[in-house]
């Protein structure tokens, strides 16, 4: 009975994050087919491309849970990994989710420099969707003309990808209870009503089917989240 | 001209909501948030509002309440829009708050939204 309650958890939150794409890809067509108010060839174009974007984001969280829901099912060491470049998985993700960011006067900066040292343990599709939960994350929290930035370093055996913004962050209380609960459950976020937590939730889950995991650092302003993978030196030569 | 506060924390909704009063003749002030709602209405009172339930630090339910303790502010018609309402939210229960419609986003075009603002205004002139 408990699994089946935390199926419906699952099954509402998930409902209610792709409420909001959804419900403006309706209003935005309803509002370019309908003669109700003039718009601009701009206005068109702008409503256009926000229609695209959300569709776009609406796959990506169907994706997500999709994976997710299938590991339900997979051992992790059924699970194919592999050495991974981190850095090129993150600009393929940035490459893919700048026209959102730039639809909403955001940049995002990708802060390192030398590719040697990035490689991690992982999944190709798992880790791009992990990493794609995050940036777009920091994309819909972060205030409007900021900036999202990434940046990684070596912990250890780990490797670890920092994503920031700077929107309006946690209070203490919830940075708490986002901290002990991240990537273990759906929970709502009350300084982003919007967000159902199931972006983080996905995130965690694919990450621990990687031996990794994700979690936040405290800001003063902002958000930080972060995910860490085992670093890999099978191909380190190779780079 | 009529002022409408849009209270809407999604950006690119509350854009849309902007536009279309704006083109329909609506002077339009919009907040992201209960407490800058409640700093806007203190600065220029609204003759309508429109807001979300769901909203960051202070939501849609607290802002009623905020609005219902202040005299002055008991008259201003409210329109509140989700796209999460809750199955036992009713109208009978929210009138008092100055709820004139609940609006369903998932189910609403621009267009019944629009006709929702009109009506709500033409029925406070009338009053």
């Amino acid at each position: 009975m408990a699994e089946l309650f935390d199926k419906f958890d699952g099954f509402v939150a998930a409902s209610h994050e792709l409420k909001t794409p959804l419900t403006l890809i309706a209003q935005l067509s309803a509002l370019l087919q309908d003669d109700l108010v003039d718009l601009t060839p701009t206005e068109q174009a702008q409503a256009l491309e926000r229609i695209h974007l959300s569709a776009q984001r609406t796959l990506r969280l169907v994706q997500g849970l999709t994976s997710s829901y299938r590991l339900m099912d997979i051992d992790q060491l059924e699970l194919s990994l592999e050495p991974l470049n981190l850095a090129q998985t993150c600009e393929d993700v940035v490459q893919e989710l700048w026209p959102l960011a730039k639809a909403q006067s955001q940049t995002i900066e990708l802060q390192w420099g030398s590719r040697q040292q990035q490689l991690v343990v992982g999944h190709r599709d798992l880790l791009r969707s992990v990493v794609s939960n995050l940036v777009d994350n920091a994309i819909r929290h972060n205030s409007s003309g900021a900036s999202v930035r990434l940046h990684m370093r070596r912990q250890g055996a780990m490797m670890r990808l920092c994503v920031k913004d700077d929107g309006p962050g946690f209070s203490r209380q919830e940075f708490r209870t986002i901290h002990a609960r991240l990537g273990k459950e759906v929970q709502p976020f009350r300084a982003h009503p919007t967000s159902s937590g199931l972006g983080l939730f996905i995130a965690g889950q694919l990450a621990t089917a990687m031996g990794g995991r994700i979690g936040m650092g405290s800001l003063v302003k902002g958000a930080d989240f972060h995910l860490e993978l085992r670093h890999s030196t099978q191909l380190s030569f190779l780079t | 001209m009529t002022r409408i506060l849009l209270v809407e924390d999604d950006r690119w909704l509350g854009e849309t909501y902007q536009l279309l009063f704006t083109k329909a003749g609506f002077q339009v002030d919009w907040c992201v948030d209960g407490y800058l709602a409640m700093e806007a209405i203190d600065q220029q009172r609204p003759d309508i509002i429109v807001l979300d339930l769901i909203l960051p630090w202070a939501n849609g339910l607290q802002l009623l309440q905020e609005l219902m303790s202040h005299y002055d502010l008991q008259s201003i018609p409210v329109l509140l829009c989700s796209n999460a309402l809750p199955a036992d939210i009713s109208i009978k229960e929210l009138v008092p708050y100055g709820v004139v419609e609940i609006i369903d986003k998932t189910a609403t075009t621009p267009r019944q939204l629009l006709r929702a603002v009109r009506g709500a205004v033409h029925a406070k002139l009338s009053y």
